[in-house]
């Protein structure tokens, strides 16, 4: 009796067991998307919840294990994986304690997740799909780290030696502050590629095709100054260019500077034959060039008269195109202080020259676009510069995937955005009641506009620019389209408030009476 | 709606009670000890006899009659009763055996499923029991009783910044083997096979969701029960209390949470099916008779 009477109290007592703490924790949810799923990463159950559309209005869910203490995100340019930083525990004081790793997401539903040998913040994803290179950031949590680590992964690596490679960039006092993979070059050596690191005050280049050496080739690092100064230029981004498909030797980088109107132009060529060989294959030759102002973009551009970089200079309302040879230069007078340039010479079938988009930016006041045709005609060193009516400051201007690619999307401060018609040359306004965030569907069919946080979202159908209106039942936080397993468009809403929901639409016809909501996302599975 | 009908069924099933009590009315008691054999009981006197009360004649009267009035030869005088405590006889069950019980009374019990987190901080689940039954067989020491069990019960909780809700209603129908030890003490084992209705609600800022769904529940149990108060007259059926603690395990099938809002077009959602199922300690309070 005695012994009944203890299993019957024992049995009560595990009977008033509280529910594990997930439950009571605040979700603080945040979405990415892939091309055809989308990943709602629930930092506080430390899982993602995956949702992949099977049909475009049935969407499954999986849920895997996600990295604590989410540092940053990233999703490649082709969204066919995102990438998931992580610190692990915080601090870590017991053998089991979670480590830094990087969690990879594809796109078909599946993960992997990577273990890192220190804590850093940021990452760069190769556009190739091949690299992820993590570094730090200004927000470093640990006590003590060495800003000029690079963690190289090797997505494509079967040997997991050589899956993590680490590498310190020597350093004249910067830290890294942005990366650029370069496409394949045409070098002395071969087609090789190269990671650009940009610090405060001077460039790094490196062969990220010898990585795996069993004697690593140091780095080349590019000074801007030369020491005599103790004003640094301030790198502010590069762009790269293979240049003449048939050479070797023409290779280039831009560098455009922040606290200086030169340009660098830097043209990787062979080294000298004489003396002692260089461990890279590669030498750098630096041509700074006066732009008169600070260079707000740059692009390498095709002309008559051969391979200009072009820098735009807004405080002059200029555009500047020289010669990365003899560091000659033209200026263009330009309407409007344009900020942003984009090459959409493929859009367009240009012949005799590229054929770049000019845009204003907000932060600097000016306002609509231009077409900047580069063929040179009597007089001027280029063709023609038309101006486009976009009323309002130009916050974005985003592009448009195949079939057309000769659409782009320009998104103004003001509330709504225009459908530029690149061959035809036209602005298509559509208004919004507010201002609206867009997205533009992956098979380049149609735009949808939604105001964040609220019901309203709209379907631009870009073939005839007809809006169809679909006012939801929640708020909408994130918007994603997704090719469906059979074949079909999903739109899926997401509202990440409360506990997280969504809305699942068929994207070609979408109708909201025949959508499915799912409440309580971050509930279930849990 | 299937609440509606459930409560309907115990409404019939309750109603039917007082038809189960008029047959076992009706039913003979077990026969007594060979010394209370009324065979051998003597008549008792007609008034006109002599008798004075100075010299009372003993007069054997059974202990589950009243006792025969004494007469009074004196009006004037006043009127004494002069009724006699009879000794209980420990040995006889009587009514403590067979009776029909009403109860009310505290279930806690753990909710043993991952699947009840959202509606609880724990996994404790309280309901208030009410039951009726019936001694329908006695043979010896044994008795066999059988009725009607309602338990229910809810709870409530902040999940991930939302409020859930549970109400678990149960509904069985105890079969009960009773042990009397003493005729203030009797043990038993339970077999409540049932149902259990379970009502879920989850509110958003902007919508209620809500499911109701039923599955069969058993309970297995075992406890005893403590006459308490009156214990006398076990040949008649006075109103008795009985403290019954019990402790069993409620089996119940797994239950699919899909709340859904009124217009399901603006939400469900889909939570992991719910068993209640787990051990638990009862502690209620009977009335017999």
């Amino acid at each position: 009796m005695k012994r009944l009477v203890s299993i019957a109290t024992l049995a009560l007592l595990a009977a008033c067991t509280d529910r594990a703490e997930v439950w009571s924790a605040s979700p603080k949810l945040s979405v990415e998307g892939l091309r055809s799923s989308a990943v709602v990463l629930d930092e506080a159950a430390s899982r993602a919840v995956i949702l992949h559309a099977d049909t475009p209005t049935v969407t499954s869910k999986s849920y895997v294990p996600l990295g604590k203490n989410v540092l940053t995100t990233a999703v490649s340019p082709d969204k066919s994986r995102l990438f998931v930083l992580s610190a692990g525990d915080l601090p870590r004081v017991n053998p089991d304690d979670e480590t830094p790793r990087l969690t990879i997401f594809e796109s078909d539903g599946t993960t992997r997740s990577i273990e890192l040998p220190s804590t850093l913040s940021q990452i760069a994803v190769d556009p190739l799909g091949q690299w992820v290179v993590i570094y730090a950031g200004s927000d470093s949590t640990a006590f003590t780290f060495n800003p000029n680590e690079l963690l190289f992964v090797d997505l494509a690596a079967t040997d997991e030696a050589q899956r993590i490679t680490s590498r310190t960039l020597r350093s004249f006092g910067g830290r890294p502050q942005r990366l650029t993979f370069s496409s394949p070059l045409s070098l002395p050596s071969g087609s090789k590629r190269i990671l650009v690191v940009e610090t405060e005050q001077d460039i790094s280049l490196l062969d990220l095709d010898h990585l795996h050496d069993a004697t690593p080739r140091p780095e080349v690092t590019v000074r801007l100054t030369d020491g005599t100064t103790s004003q640094s230029p301030k790198p502010s981004g590069v762009v790269i260019d293979d240049g003449d498909p048939t050479k070797n030797n023409d290779a280039r980088i831009g560098v455009r500077l922040s606290n200086s109107s030169n340009v660098v132009a830097i043209t990787l060529t062979p080294p000298s034959s004489g003396g002692v060989a260089p461990p890279n294959d590669f030498v750098p030759v630096l041509n700074l060039t006066d732009v008169g102002g600070v260079a707000s973009d740059l692009a390498f551009l095709r002309t008559d008269a051969g391979i200009r970089l072009a820098a735009l200079v807004p405080s002059l309302a200029q555009a500047v195109l020289v010669d990365p040879e003899t560091s000659v230069t033209s200026t263009v007078d330009l309407p409007e202080a344009y900020s942003s340039l984009s090459l959409i010479s493929n859009a367009v079938g240009a012949q005799g020259g590229d054929v770049a988009l000019l845009s204003g930016s907000s932060s600097r006041s000016s306002s609509g676009v231009a077409f900047w045709a580069l063929g040179k005609v009597t007089g001027q060193p280029y063709r023609s510069v038309e101006v486009i009516g976009v009323s309002g400051s130009v916050v974005d201007v985003i592009d448009v995937p195949e079939p057309r690619t000769s659409l782009k999307l320009v998104k103004t401060a003001s509330n709504g955005f225009y459908v530029l018609d690149l061959l035809g040359r036209t602005a298509s306004p559509l208004t919004t009641q507010s201002e609206a965030a867009l997205l533009v569907s992956d098979d380049g069919e149609r735009i949808w506009a939604y105001s964040p946080s609220s019901t309203s979202v709209s379907k631009v159908a870009l073939d005839n620019l007809h809006p169809t209106d679909l006012p939801m039942f929640r708020p909408v936080s994130s918007l994603f389209d997704l090719a469906a397993n059979d074949g079909g468009r999903s739109l899926l809403t997401i509202d990440t408030s409360g506990s997280g929901a969504f809305t699942a639409l068929d994207a070609n016809n979408p109708d909201i009476t025949t959508a499915t909501v799912h409440v309580g996302l971050t509930l279930e599975g849990l | 709606m299937r609440l509606t009908r459930h409560a309907t069924s115990f409404a019939l099933i309750v109603s039917s009670l007082p038809l189960s009590t008029t047959a076992w009315a009706e039913d003979p008691l077990p026969p007594l000890p060979a010394n209370e054999s009324p065979a051998t009981m003597p008549v008792a006197p007609s008034p006109s006899a002599t008798q004075t009360r100075d010299a009372p004649v003993a007069i054997a009267t059974p202990q589950w009659a009243a006792p025969a009035p004494v007469p009074r030869d004196d009006p004037s005088r006043p009127y004494v009763s002069e009724t006699r405590e009879l000794p209980e006889d420990i040995g006889v069950l009587g009514s403590r055996q067979r009776f029909i019980r009403f109860g009310l009374g505290i279930r806690h019990g753990g909710v043993n499923d991952a699947a009840f987190a959202p509606f609880s901080k724990n996994d404790a689940l309280t309901q208030f029991s009410l039951d009726a039954s019936l001694t329908l067989l006695a043979r010896g020491n044994f008795s066999f009783a059988a009725g009607l069990a309602f338990d229910t019960g809810g709870k409530d909780a902040v999940t991930r910044d939302q409020t859930f809700r549970l109400t678990a209603h149960r509904v069985a129908i105890p079969l009960e083997g009773r042990l009397h030890f003493f005729p203030w003490l009797f043990a038993f084992g339970k077999i409540a096979p049932g149902a259990v209705i379970l009502h879920a609600t989850a509110e958003e800022p902007s919508v209620t969701l809500t499911t109701t769904a039923a599955t069969f529940s058993a309970d297995l149990s075992a406890g005893a029960s403590f006459l308490i108060g009156a214990q006398k007259r076990p040949h008649a059926h006075p109103f008795r209390a009985w403290i019954t603690p019990e402790f069993g395990y409620g089996f119940t099938g797994k239950v699919p949470m899909t709340l859904e809002a009124e217009d399901a077009r603006q939400g469900s959602m889909e939570l992991a099916s719910l068993s209640t199922r787990g051990f638990f300690f009862r502690i209620g309070v009977g009335f017999g008779f």
